[in-house]
């Protein structure tokens, strides 16, 4: 009897450790297996929890819903109602593809996936009972962004239109672009459209600068003092240097001028013996001052600008720099920060799409105050930039961007882009006495600047001031 | 009024009343994240109480010194399993809590016939037969699913005769091992440098392994088949002593298992979908790694009961309940209710080691094991443990032959503990 029990209690201990393997296994898998498998792309899980949760609000400055969830059945669904309009903005939210664009940046708010923290929080997922997201406010503007829009129309290109005081990002617009409730039906055909459907142009796109550019070049001629607007220049058709040669916009001279004329007129023999004197490394600092090189810190990825290093340039890519020709290549965001600077005496301010985060209440859970970014040139020379651009439109390459009874200063650009037509460029601001607004447009292959970016810009300016005014 | 003052039935009551709340707040919970009538949880919370303070009562009269740790485990496993049957297919869970009752009941009938256990070992070779019957029926009247050929259709009731042919093996072995345990455990003749006991006296026991090969062969059911044979040995172990039945019986069974794996299809598919799901996650690995993805989203507190997506496992209230507990109720809630088995089985072996008499001593451990083993190699199985068979997680899985036998081998473990030799403390 006792020799019986002494082997119940062994089956008894080959019991125990079989369950006690049981415990450490579910532990591996609960525990350490645990994200690997979560990751696995056949576990649909975490599409389906975050389906359970109401993500929150996107809402412009004009108080239009550009992204909401909608319940249907158990779960919800991301609506755009804005479609198209704000498709880069907002990006998109999808089970299968991801997501892109604020929905991406602000998906922690959006999403309200704050840990548990508090076991009254722990009471409310016990229940089911998850708090929606939080809303986020923008400084987008439909009207405007609807107006941009309509004036860009098909055609390749972005728009940037910002308040050079606050760096506020009032419009974004870039085409071709895509509707975000039809993500999922026609992925196919919107990620391997040509052009690029998902490029958000305004911040990720790279366009070479062309006379745009030449708002840099001065800027560091100006700084470094060695030039003034009444500095004469030979301006002929072609200048040679080194072999090469840089010539005006069709073939023209203009004999001898100012930099003030050479400005207006955007002659390039002239920049390029700007460029030549200032010399590389002064031409790639100013560059460098302005956020060229750099990030951009913004709500949504942005390309990195870039001008090749001094030391990697002879003397005639200098002077094609100058002219904003060459590797050179910008953002047309870093095209209006470039305006910027010049429209809010010399300071940059950083530029913000998300106004401020709040719980359903209303309780801001994030809040945005305007802040400095960069401050690349004087007050002073920021004042004499701006006059030459004033005059860019009042009698030179922009006088299409004028208003009647607003003074708007710009500078337009005609990037030559190897083959096809050249790439056209307009920066510009209004008023010039108390700069409200700066637009950076670019239609890509569209010709020359002054015939066809800056009509969009000053439909833009108008649209605006109109409404302010 | 001895009942009244019992010390172990205090303590059983202090427990159930436990194990009933934790239960009643499943349920809440359920009704709430599932958006069910808050009267169905209290019509099932009702229900299961009833059906566990009735069996406490009955306990209290008619088997004073029973165990106290039994019933209250046993309601809190068939209750959790209740709340995950209701949250994960609320049609079958009145079906569920409807056996629950059954089985109560059959617990008071068996209790009262079985306060005699003793008397069961004097039918020692009809329980053999009435074994041997209801195993082989479903070969000849059963209906196959999931490759298995394991159901009996009796009209509007299937129900797996497997499940009551396990226990009469139990009273079978029992008692037989009881009357010839000292017989086998002398070696008389040596063959292949093994000792060996009188090739007569063997004969029931090589029928036990030829019986387990053909529910294997015939039946398709490798997890029934590996809990016989699992019941056989342990209880020919306890029985003898002899190390050398369990190290033969455990190389019989590996060669028939290999012999299967290239023989069956169906084998092959377990054990290859064990080694590696993914090999076909769509298909045969579908079920073992949404198990897998259910548990490994469970983390440590789950996902809370009703908040998961346990559904997305095919026949998750059978034989996949536990994966659907480890994600809603996480490592801490899968923790318990394994512990809640091992206790179980402790109990179980307990009542073993403290019974009056041999045969009381052999018969708990054969139930004990029985339990055990369906509880491992289920458990396992969901887990990725050990390769997937199909058996049913006693208590918790829905389906009622499970449950009746169940109820039925706690109703005998109860009977056996009330009649111990010496005290279980």
């Amino acid at each position: 009897m006792i020799r019986l029990n002494k082997r119940i209690a062994r089956l008894g201990i080959v019991f125990i450790t079989a369950f006690i393997l049981l415990i450490v296994n579910l532990t591996y898998m609960q525990f350490i297996a645990s994200a690997k498998l979560t990751a696995k792309p056949e576990n649909i899980r975490p599409v389906l929890y975050e389906r359970r949760i109401e993500r929150g609000t996107i809402i412009s400055a004009d108080g239009k819903v550009l992204a909401t969830s909608r319940k249907q059945d158990d779960s919800y669904t991301r609506v755009y109602p804005e479609g198209e309009l704000a498709a880069h903005i907002t990006g998109f939210y999808s089970s299968r593809y991801g997501r892109a664009g604020l929905e991406l940046t602000y998906d922690d708010y959006l999403s309200g996936q704050s840990k548990v923290s508090s076991p009254d929080d722990y009471m409310k997922r016990l229940l089911g009972e998850e708090e929606p997201g939080n809303d986020l406010t923008l400084t987008l503007d439909m009207n405007l962004q609807s107006i941009a829009s309509k004036a860009l129309g098909l055609r390749k290109g972005a728009i940037v239109v910002l308040d050079p005081k606050t760096g506020a990002v009032l419009a974004l617009v870039g085409w071709p672009r895509f509707d975000p409730n039809t993500l999922d039906d026609k992925w196919k055909s919107i990620a391997e459209n040509p052009e690029g459907a998902l490029l958000n142009r305004a911040t990720q796109g790279r366009f070479t600068p062309g006379s745009s550019f030449k708002i840099v070049t001065a800027a560091a001629a100006i700084e470094s003092g060695a030039v003034t607007p009444a500095t004469v220049y030979e301006a002929p058709a072609q200048l040679k240097i080194y072999g090469g040669k840089v010539s005006n916009y069709g073939n023209k001279g203009f004999g001898r001028i100012s930099f003030e004329e050479a400005f207006i007129k955007s002659v390039n023999t002239v920049f390029a013996q700007v460029g030549k004197n200032l010399g590389g490394q002064k031409l790639v600092d100013a560059s460098e001052a302005f956020g060229i090189n750099g990030e951009i810190p913004f709500d949504l990825p942005t390309a990195k600008s870039s001008v090749p290093e001094a030391s990697e340039m002879d003397d005639l890519e200098v002077a094609w720099m100058a002219v904003g020709q060459g590797r050179a290549a910008v953002s047309p965001l870093m095209m209006a920060l470039v305006g910027a600077a010049v429209a809010n005496d010399g300071e940059i301010m950083q530029p913000y799409l998300v106004v401020k985060a709040s719980e359903r209440d209303g309780t801001a859970v994030f809040a945005r105050e305007p802040r400095p970014w960069l401050c690349p040139i004087s007050k002073n020379t920021a004042a004499v930039l701006k006059s030459l651009m004033e005059q860019v439109v009042a009698k030179g390459t922009g006088k299409s961007a004028q208003i009647p009874g607003v003074r708007v200063a710009g500078k337009t650009g005609t990037a030559e882009v190897g083959k096809g037509e050249p790439h056209a460029w307009f920066v510009g601001f209004a008023p010039v006495d108390n700069p409200e607004v700066i637009v950076a447009v670019i239609v890509e292959n569209g010709g020359t600047g002054g015939s066809t970016a800056a009509p969009i810009a000053k439909q833009i300016i108008a649209a605006l001031l109109g409404k302010n005014h | 009024m001895r009942f009244m003052k019992s010390r172990y039935r205090n303590r059983e009551l202090l427990l159930l009343i436990f194990a009933l709340i934790i239960i009643s707040l499943g349920f809440y919970l359920s009704a709430q994240t599932t958006a069910q009538p808050i009267d169905t949880a209290l019509k099932l919370a009702g229900l299961l109480a009833t059906a566990f303070i009735g069996l406490h009562i009955a306990n209290r009269i008619l088997i004073t010194d029973a165990d106290p740790l039994l019933l209250s485990l046993t309601a809190f496993t068939s209750g959790i399993g209740l709340v995950m049957i209701w949250r994960l297919k609320p049609n079958l869970a009145s079906a569920q809590s409807t056996w629950i009752l059954v089985g109560a009941v059959t617990i008071l009938i068996a209790l009262v016939l079985a306060r005699n256990y003793r008397k069961l070992k004097e039918y020692k070779y009809t329980w053999a037969i009435a074994g041997i019957i209801l195993l082989f029926a479903p070969i000849f009247l059963g209906t196959e699913r999931g490759g298995a050929r394991l159901w009996l259709d009796l009209g509007p009731i299937s129900f797996q005769p497997a499940e009551i042919a396990k226990i009469c093996f139990v009273f079978f072995l029992a008692a037989y091992l009881e009357e010839k345990r000292e017989l086998l455990s002398i070696s008389t003749k040596r063959a292949f440098g093994l000792w060996l006991p009188e090739p007569k006296h063997l004969g029931p026991l090589a029928v036990m392994w030829l019986i387990s090969l053909i529910i294997l062969v015939l039946e398709r059911d490798l997890g029934t088949s590996l809990l016989f044979f699992g019941l056989f040995l342990a209880m020919i172990y306890v029985a003898t002593g002899r190390a050398m039945y369990v190290s033969l019986g455990i190389s019989l069974f590996i060669a028939g298992a290999v012999a299967c794996y290239f023989v069956f299809s169906h084998v092959q598919t377990r054990f290859d979908i064990w080694l590696d799901p993914w090999i076909d996650p769509a298909g045969r690995g579908y079920q073992l790694i949404q198990a897998i993805f259910a548990i490994g989203s469970g983390g440590l507190t789950g996902t809370g009961l009703g908040l998961g997506h346990p559904t997305l496992i095919p026949a998750v209230q059978t034989d996949f309940i536990f994966a659907a507990v480890a994600e809603e109720l996480g490592l801490l809630g899968g923790v318990a209710v394994i512990l809640a088995y091992l206790l179980f089985i402790s109990r179980g072996l307990r009542i073993a080691l403290s019974a009056s008499d041999d045969f009381g001593r052999l018969v708990a451990t054969g139930l004990t094991s029985v339990f055990a083993l369906q509880a491992f190699v289920i458990l396992g199985g969901t887990t990725r443990l050990i390769p997937l068979t199909g058996v049913t997680l006693p208590y918790m899985s829905y389906g009622g032959s499970s449950i009746l036998m169940n109820f039925i081998l706690l109703a005998l473990l109860l009977a056996i503990s009330a009649k111990r030799g010496d005290s279980l403390e």
